[in-house]
């Protein structure tokens, strides 16, 4: 294992069956990386998650963190880990302030001095009955929480859920601070432009399964270009730009839209042989990647 | 209250000098027993006796019951989160209010109509049918405690939680059953009768002979029902949902005075005490009241002990003790019925704290699952210790009162032997609730606490093979107020307790810790 890997899943899966929960995931986390799980609702990416937390144990495969097996050194492991569950919890009859005390407590932590900060950064009273906070709050006391006794590794599923657009700042500002410092995060959001903000490792899962990883860079690799051309005249027809890696083809009067994976040089050359008014090409967004994977 | 009206018809028809004779000879007893239940008319006659003896409490609990649900109606759907969901469709909160008491009512009239025909059959095994005047009467029962529906719905509009307005509501009911069982008694407390319903419900008993029916009452309490729930709705809409109707204008203004600092316990374990130190208080309460009750009829009671035979069956202590030394052991098994609560209680809170996310918080700390479950069973026990030892000095001064000697040794047994059943108790619990993941696990232990303690009492009664006991926690703990338990049971209470709790150890390990 190379010596500043971080997490190692090797062939991990969780079967829930009927084709349900995570399969294969063969997938590593370096230090100081921001890893971001995308994938829809269900694809696997809290019971990922989970399994990195011992809270369910995997079908086959093993989880290494910092070296360590995730469910023989599990509790040595979370004195490192900060994690924020998907969901919101319930604590009534308490105050947002005795929750976090308490987990502060149930680690052997005396030191409020991050804690206070946390809550004045993310302005959250701590005073408050939980229940009678909102869900942008409650969910706050979550990240105060993962973040206040100084882990290592971060584990954050959907982050910002419920948070407001002056929050959800403050969290990237938070979360590219303590990755600045040579710590690691991993996090899952539905929010494909936060990630893309965020994230300097990407891993999108479908259905159970990892079908792509890599920093954005990486994931645009494949070189998909959406290109728009419009031309005077005569057009290149369906079949001539099939031939030349083009899929997607939309034609709406004089403007042919598609999508080219790999190199473009091939696509160009046959487009000159026509006269190209206007071209346009770029890369697809981290979401226009996300739709072409997931939806094929 | 089948096996018992098949005892008290043996009673009346074998009792020297006849049916009156005992009615008579156990007079004095009813008398001291006024706070438990009243009225107590024609006790020569079965109807009449079992009225007395079980109707009577049939509708306490129905009260009670009735209260808990008005208290959740609208409230629960507030803490669920389901009110705005519903509310959202266009269901106006009359509508909804209305409609689900509406519900209840029938829900009420059905378990009436089940408690009817188990009277009417208990009445026709004991060769007296009358089927007729056992509906009509647990039907009387039903509908006139409708108003204490009312009074927990409206309750539930003043505070925020289900659980505060529940527990007020059941005070309320239980006050009121009280004052009216001894309302006759004191001239300032004849006005209780006006007001109370269990006092209309008493005015319907056609199961005993000479008794009929006064169907006004049932109207008068359905229209006084009707106009709480009605109130109730009037709070309801002026009310902001998952709040309160503000009775006093509120001081609005930022001040910057100092906030007390909160303490926050340093353990899970203090941290589970902490949170329940009022319920802790209740069930000590509450036991401590029940027993102080019972220890208070002590004197009044002992007599009817040596008229009835059966009784010493059902009494804990069985045969060749005195009847005060069978009623005080008893009376001390009483205790190991509300620690079953307490402990059923807080294993519904397990499961909520898995439902609710806290689980995982916890365990996201350097927190074994194993560590979890210690320091669940471990704050349990010291729940049980606080309510064992609350009850048990209320038993003893009770006892002292009386002029009784109390017999430290037997109360420091019922002490140990209360605590080891705690022990059992809660590692079954423990491992209940990790087998089934929570679903249902505080449902499948209510019932089996029931059964178990009900076969105590019924098995050697009806002859039952000895084998049945053996399932029966209770049966193993013994009457250690009379002595120890057998070293049979003290190894199996032990076994049983370490096989529990490896059990629910490894199950739970191996299980998701959310939901």
């Amino acid at each position: 294992m190379s010596a500043d890997r971080v997490i190692e899943c090797t062939n991990l899966s969780k079967d829930y069956g009927q084709g349900h929960g995570l399969f294969d995931v063969n997938l590593a986390v370096n230090t100081g990386e921001v890893f971001g799980l995308i994938g829809p609702n269900g694809a696997g990416k809290s019971t990922f998650i989970k399994l990195l937390m011992d809270f369910i144990k995997p079908t086959t495969g093993t989880v290494s963190i910092f070296g360590m097996d995730s469910q023989r050194d599990s509790l040595s492991l979370k004195t490192k880990i900060g994690y924020l569950p998907g969901e919101i919890m319930q604590f009534p009859g308490v105050t947002a302030g005795y929750i976090l005390n308490l987990l502060l407590n149930l680690r052997g932590i005396d030191d409020r001095t991050c804690l206070d900060e946390l809550a004045e950064r993310l302005h959250l009273d701590l005073k408050r009955k939980f229940q009678d906070l909102s869900h942008g709050n409650k969910q706050k006391v979550s990240l105060i929480q993962a973040f206040a006794h100084q882990p290592e590794l971060l584990i954050l599923d959907e982050p910002t859920l419920g948070l407001d657009p002056i929050i959800q700042r403050e969290l990237r500002e938070m979360l590219a601070e303590f990755a600045g410092a040579g710590r690691t995060i991993i996090l899952s959001s539905h929010v494909l432009s936060e990630v893309e903000s965020v994230c300097s490792q990407i891993g999108l899962i479908h259905q159970g399964r990892v079908i792509r990883e890599g920093s954005l860079a990486e994931l645009r690799h494949s070189r998909i270009h959406k290109v728009t051309a419009i031309f005077e005249g005569d057009m290149p027809s369906e079949s001539e730009l099939g031939v030349v890696g083009v899929k997607g083809m939309e034609i709406q009067g004089n403007t042919v839209r598609f999508e080219v994976t790999g190199s473009i040089d091939t696509m160009l050359k046959k487009l000159a042989e026509y006269r190209v008014l206007e071209l346009d090409s770029r890369e697809l967004s981290l979401e226009e990647v996300f739709f072409s994977e997931v939806q094929g | 209250m089948y096996f018992e009206a098949i005892a008290i018809a043996a009673e009346l028809r074998d009792y020297p000098g006849g049916p009156a004779a005992l009615a008579r000879s156990i007079m004095p007893t009813i008398e001291g027993m006024r706070i438990l239940r009243w009225p107590a008319d024609r006790l020569d006659t079965l109807g009449g006796y079992l009225t007395y003896h079980n109707i009577t409490l049939f509708t306490y609990f129905l009260g009670l019951f009735a209260a808990l649900q008005g208290a959740k109606v609208i409230r629960h759907l507030e803490e669920e989160q389901t009110m705005d969901f519903i509310l959202s469709t266009g269901v106006s909160r009359a509508r909804l209010a209305s409609c689900r008491s509406l519900a209840y009512l029938i829900y009420q009239i059905i378990i009436s109509v089940g408690l009817g025909l188990g009277t009417a059959v208990a009445l026709a095994a004991s060769n007296e049918p009358d089927t007729a005047g056992s509906m009509v009467t647990m039907l009387a029962g039903g509908i006139c405690i409708f108003p204490f529906f009312g009074l927990g719905l409206l309750l539930s509009q003043f505070v925020r939680s289900s659980r505060t307005a529940a527990g007020v509501a059941s005070i309320v009911v239980t006050a009121v059953y009280i004052l009216t069982n001894i309302g006759d008694k004191y001239a300032w407390l004849t006005w209780i009768r006006f007001v109370s319903p269990f006092h209309y419900a008493n005015l319907t008993r056609p199961v005993i002979p000479g008794f009929g029916a006064n169907y006004w009452s049932w109207f008068a309490m359905i229209a006084v029902g009707a106009m709480m729930i009605w109130s109730s709705i009037l709070l309801l809409n002026r009310r902001d949902i998952h709040s309160t109707i503000e009775l006093v204008e509120l001081d609005r203004r930022v001040t910057s005075r100092k906030v007390r600092p909160e303490y926050v316990p340093r353990s899970l374990i203090g941290d589970h005490l902490w949170r329940q130190r009022y319920g802790v208080l209740a069930w000590t309460l509450a036991t401590a009241a029940f027993m102080g009750v019972f220890v208070a009829m002590l004197g009044n009671i002992v007599d009817v002990w040596e008229q009835f035979d059966f009784l010493e069956q059902f009494s804990a202590a069985g045969f060749g003790n005195s009847p005060e030394r069978q009623y005080l052991a008893m009376v001390y098994e009483i205790l190991p019925p509300f620690i079953a609560g307490f402990i059923v209680a807080q294993s519904a809170k397990w499961t909520s704290d898995l439902r609710q996310g806290r689980v995982q918080f916890m365990l996201s700390t350097p927190m074994s699952w194993t560590g979890l479950i210690v320091r669940r069973v471990t704050a349990t026990l010291i729940g049980t210790l606080v309510i064992s030892v609350g009850a048990l000095a209320t038993a003893i001064v009770g006892t002292l009162a009386q002029g009784v000697d109390p017999t430290m040794a037997a109360v420091g047994r019922v002490l140990v032997m209360n605590f080891a059943f705690a022990l059992v108790f809660a590692s079954l619990c423990a491992l209940l609730v990790a087998v089934l993941h929570g679903r249902n696990a505080t449902q499948v232990l209510s019932i089996y606490i029931g059964a178990a303690w009900l076969m105590v009492f019924m098995a050697p009664y009806l002859d039952w093979p000895s084998w049945i006991l053996r399932l029966s926690i209770f049966d193993a703990l013994g009457h250690p107020f009379i002595d120890w338990p057998e070293s049979s049971n003290v190894i199996a209470i032990a076994l049983v307790a370490l096989a529990g709790f490896v059990a629910a150890v490894r199950i739970a390990e191996d299980t998701s810790k959310s939901m």
